[in-house]
């Protein structure tokens, strides 16, 4: 009787990871060239330190929530401060003059925040390109970095040049009354395509690299390591890291996931488009 | 001996999953995964256990015989300390 598989499958933990692992820095291009116009960042000295429990630290920094999607994060040598609204389409960004202007803090510390909020407020960040198809179906492919996402949503955008992009980078899930909503971030890499600011989230593709070209239904484990794998999962925060783990059980549940191995060979968009179609998310007959 | 704090045992539709947090998740990047026996050891070891303590709640809860159930039970032990997911400071050691 087998009892235990120990780690079956090693995790590459994207996001919030980084934090430990400084090697993995330099995968990091600078903020100014991964954010669209959402994001503003502007130097002041009349942030006010806060008073409250912080809501997280890691290393140099430890951060409180001093209004509702307004962060105050103290660094050893100044602080941040930043504002998201609700549905993370605008970023603010301010900083101490004292600071260090190294984009790649600036980047994470966003990215943080904004993972840290979505957890605080029923929703999850997953590395991803959240994408809208009719303007009310959204699809969510995930994977690892090289998996294709990016690859694949310019072949839809091709097959489909009604579809929109909501972000190449992270997208934020947050659970509303009608299941899941999907949110585009500044963190995106930002072009015309991206728009609108959300969409109901109908169905998650977990993006593998494969030999041949396959859409099918992942065992709930293969589904559960998916979204694992390409959440943000504060690993260093013990509860926020809990709240990620049962949050991505409850998308499970709520919505269908799928998985496509892909060769990113010239037919994996069209694969990809049918299935979608096949699976009833997004309107039928467009492709001919 | 007992689970170290720092995992989550979480059941799927078909299988259980053990997940890594805080610093877990730094010494181990992985994750575990269970069958239904192994998610019941699981449970039985985040309190402090002995192996003959482990048999007889196995052999209590499943159709096994003790000499199964000791070698299963063994072997499972020699699976969590291989990649260090016990505590051996606590009371109860094998």
């Amino acid at each position: 009787m087998l009892l235990a598989t120990v780690a079956e499958r090693t995790v590459e933990l994207v996001g919030c990871d980084t934090m430990l692992h400084a090697e993995k820095f330099e995968q990091f291009v600078p903020l100014t060239d991964r954010v669209d116009q959402r994001i503003t960042v502007e130097t002041t000295d009349r942030i006010t330190p806060p008073d409250g429990k912080p809501l997280g630290s890691h290393r140099m920094t430890t951060w409180c929530e001093v209004a509702s999607g307004q962060y105050v994060l103290s660094h050893t040598q100044g602080l941040f401060q930043l504002h998201f609204n609700d549905d993370f389409s605008d970023v603010r960004f301010f900083m101490s003059p004292t600071l260090p202007k190294a984009d790649i803090l600036q980047y994470l510390y966003v990215s943080q925040c904004m993972n840290a909020h979505a957890l605080a407020n029923g929703g999850i960040g997953f590395h991803g390109a959240g994408l809208c198809f009719d303007e009310q179906s959204g699809v969510l492919l995930v994977g690892t970095s090289g998996t294709g996402k990016s690859t694949l949503t310019t072949a839809l955008s091709a097959i489909d040049p009604t579809m929109t992009v909501l972000c190449e980078e992270t997208v934020i899930g947050m659970k509303k009354d009608d299941g899941y909503r999907m949110y585009g971030t500044p963190l995106c890499g930002g072009n015309d395509r991206f728009s609108p600011r959300f969409a109901p989230l109908r169905g998650v593709v977990i993006l593998r690299r494969g030999d041949t070209d396959r859409f099918f239904t992942p065992s709930s484990k293969e589904a559960f390591f998916g979204l694992l794998e390409t959440a943000q999962r504060p690993v260093y925060h013990r509860e926020l890291c809990e709240t990620a783990v049962d949050r991505i059980a409850d998308i499970q549940k709520t919505i269908p996931i799928y998985g496509f191995d892909h060769t990113a060979g010239p037919n994996a968009g069209t694969i990809l488009y049918r299935a979608l179609e096949r699976e009833g998310l997004l309107q039928k007959g467009r492709l001919t | 001996m007992k689970i170290k704090e720092g995992y989550l045992l979480r059941e799927l539709a078909d299988t259980y999953v053990v997940v890594p947090v805080g610093q877990a998740a730094v010494d181990l990047r992985g994750m575990i995964t269970l069958n239904g026996t192994g998610a019941f050891l699981w449970k039985q070891l985040q309190t402090s256990q002995t192996v003959e303590a482990l048999v007889k709640a196995l052999v209590a809860e499943y159709d096994v015989d003790i000499s199964r159930a000791t070698t299963d039970v063994e072997n499972y032990i020699e699976v969590l300390k291989t990649h260090q997911l016990l505590d051996d400071t606590v009371e109860g050691t094998v």
